[in-house]
């Protein structure tokens, strides 16, 4: 499915507004390596493309069918497929079990055909999967960024979003995968896969409701690379007259968030948490243990941290005086060498450096803010990245925070824009190393 | 598992009704969970040898088969002290089921519950007791099969446990006979899928041992 090497697009169109035409340009445009074969019964060539009249006219062989015709020609295009010996499918076209009545039927016609071929189908009613690891965007919006985080969805524009902040501050993803309606393809299969994807370190994962917990819970427990959930909380249907105090108190929501736990997974509250979470496990080396030490030019920002790493058992501990007499050396004179570490507005990169430096020995983890336009922020933490987590917030900086921000995150480092989301994501990464 | 739970199972649904406390209480033995003593009376003639028995005073509670929160409907009366009192209240409570007594005692209340989920199978859930125990949703939940390292901190995450580790008068209380009753109830709903939901609320948690002090089935 997601190392296809050939692919057909099913109902490919020359019309530049059809989801069949963008999907067909976004192939090509994404650079994919494989044959693409785009499939129309009327025209002749799209993009430059030789057009097929169906998928069995096709001579060599297909690997993956994208499918964007309308629903009641879908399960014909199944058999096609079928015939022609096609395995993976991804059905882009809605009208399906989501409307009910009809459509419940076509999704169960499509299933029969399936099960008959031995077909796999992504969605349907869904936005496509996009490996950019394969070069291969079959899917919308374009995203070639190749990055480490595989992302599944059962909303197409949640992962939209998602990919394109990760495109945006360059990190790129692994893969994109709309799951649509989970006709066949669910959350366990796929969590399944990408713990075994070796472009993958870490499966970020929103969805509305799991379609077999006790599969989930399996496939999450064995998954070694983390795993970050975003599942809002469904409306609890109706009281029944009769409840027990154990079952009305739990609601889906308690029973899934005890999943979560007993499972190894990391649950984001929101989609900011959901996305920096899946960064920074992605990004941030390993975290040993609870001892965090925060360099800073704002006191306010990193009292702000420190409430939150308080709160969630960080330990900020108090500077040892050695550490104190060798930082002193470094500091100018109104600096504040308790922890945090008060560079004051007039800091620059250079004593961040020796901060840091000095520091590392003494603790298992730094958070780094730089609350002023701080220039060369970027070398120094590159300088400075090892094995031993640096946290980076920048904020309040204007331009110069804008560029530095850019400059680390394109080298892999990601930044925080507000000390409260870094020392958060620190506290997912203690999460997920062991408390 | 002894066949007298399946009886007591298939007995309330063939006959289209919930279990009586007293067969909840039946079937928790069973399964080696603790039950506070109590006894069944049907007439006013046993009523006052079982609280005889117990000494005053004892708590008198209605035996129902519709899953009426017990407290709702004024169906457990408290603290009764004499023979009198005793006949009187078994009269207001009485039915074709009984009235249930137990001796009055006095411990700190713990919530234990279970239920079948649909997505994950069986649920538990363990956290502070009483009535107000919607108020207060001091509880947590965890989803079997599990261990007893998941128990604890199943128990941990609740706020109730830093009482029961000893806090100002209160002295430690023993956490693995907690750990114990929570593991064989998620064997009873293993092993008895037509239980859909259960309350052992109160549950009471002495010194030296626990007990549970109230059952409810809901099949």
């Amino acid at each position: 499915m997601f190392y296809a090497k050939s692919i057909a697009v099913v109902g490919a169109s020359p019309d530049e507004r059809k989801l069949g035409h963008i999907i067909l340009k976004n192939l090509i445009d994404g650079g994919f390596k494989g044959d693409i074969y785009p499939i129309n019964p009327k025209a002749e060539e799209i993009l430059g493309k030789k057009v097929y009249r169906n998928l069995v006219d096709i001579e060599s062989n297909v690997d993956l069918a994208v499918i964007v015709v309308p629903s009641k020609f879908v399960s014909s295009v199944l058999e096609d497929a079928g015939k022609k010996g096609v395995k993976n499918t991804v059905i882009i076209t809605g009208g399906f079990r989501e409307i009910g009545g009809e459509g419940e039927k076509l999704e169960n016609e499509l299933l029969e055909v399936a099960k008959k071929y031995g077909i796999r189908i992504i969605g349907p009613n869904c936005q496509g999967i996009n490996n950019t690891h394969n070069n291969m965007c079959a899917s919308w919006p374009l995203i070639t960024k190749k990055g480490k985080i595989a992302i599944i969805s059962q909303s197409g524009t949640v992962a939209a979003a998602f990919a394109d902040w990760c495109e945006m501050e360059g990190f790129g993803f692994s893969c994109f995968v709309s799951l649509g309606n989970k006709a066949d393809v669910n959350e366990a299969d796929l969590i399944e896969f990408f713990s075994n994807d070796g472009n993958t370190e870490v499966v970020s994962l929103y969805i509305e409701g799991v379609k077999d917990g006790r599969a989930f819970m399996d496939v999450a427990k064995k998954c070694e690379k983390p795993i970050v959930v975003l599942k809002p909380g469904t409306t609890e249907r109706g009281k029944k007259a009769v409840e027990s105090h154990t079952k009305s108190m739990a609601g889906r929501d308690k029973v899934f968030e005890a999943a979560c736990k007993q499972s190894g997974i990391i649950r984001a509250k929101n989609f900011e948490e959901f996305y920096d979470f899946s960064k920074a496990l992605a990004y941030i080396p390993k975290i040993g243990g609870n001892r965090v030490l925060i360099v800073t030019s704002s006191g306010g920002a990193a009292i702000l941290a420190i409430d939150v790493l308080e709160k969630h058992g960080f330990n900020v501990i108090y500077t040892p005086e050695e550490l104190k007499e060798k930082l002193r050396e470094v500091t100018p004179a109104h600096a504040i060498l308790d922890n945090p570490i008060d560079l004051t507005g007039d800091a620059n990169a250079e004593m961040y450096k020796s901060v840091i430096e000095l520091s590392q020995d003494y603790v298992d983890a730094i958070l780094v803010i730089f609350g002023d336009p701080i220039e060369n922020a970027s070398e120094v933490i590159e300088q400075c990245w090892n094995e031993k987590p640096i946290v980076v917030c920048y904020t309040g900086g204007g331009d110069v925070e804008r560029e530095e921000t850019k400059k680390m995150q394109s080298k892999g480092i990601p930044v925080f824009p507000t000390p409260e989301r870094a020392a958060k994501a620190m506290v997912a990464l203690r999460w997920w190393y062991g408390e | 598992m002894g066949s007298n739970v399946k009886n007591v199972i298939e007995k309330a649904l063939k006959e289209n009704r919930f279990p009586t406390e007293a067969e909840c209480r039946e079937v928790l033995k069973e399964y080696g969970i603790p039950v506070l003593e109590y006894g069944v009376a049907h007439s006013e003639k046993e009523a006052l040898e079982i609280a005889k028995k117990f000494g005053y005073p004892v708590v008198l509670k209605m035996l129902n088969v519709k899953g009426l929160h017990k407290s709702k409907v004024n169906g457990v009366r408290l603290d009764i002290k004499s023979d009198e009192e005793v006949i009187k209240h078994f009269n207001e409570l009485k039915s074709e089921w009984g009235v249930l007594i137990s001796p009055m005692v006095r411990g700190f209340e713990l919530f234990v519950g279970a239920f079948q989920d649909e997505q994950f199978g069986v649920v538990v859930s363990f956290g502070t007791g009483g009535k107000y125990v919607e108020v207060y949703k001091d509880v947590s939940f965890r989803i079997v099969p599990f261990d007893r390292k998941e128990v604890i901190k199943m128990i941990d995450e609740t706020k109730v446990s830093k009482i029961l580790k000893g806090y100002r008068d209160k002295k430690p209380k023993n956490l693995d006979a907690i750990v114990d009753l929570l593991l064989k109830l998620s064997k009873l709903m293993l092993e008895n899928p037509e239980i859909k939901e259960v309350d052992l609320n109160p549950t009471f948690i002495f010194d030296d041992r626990i007990a549970v002090a109230d059952a409810r089935f809901i099949l």
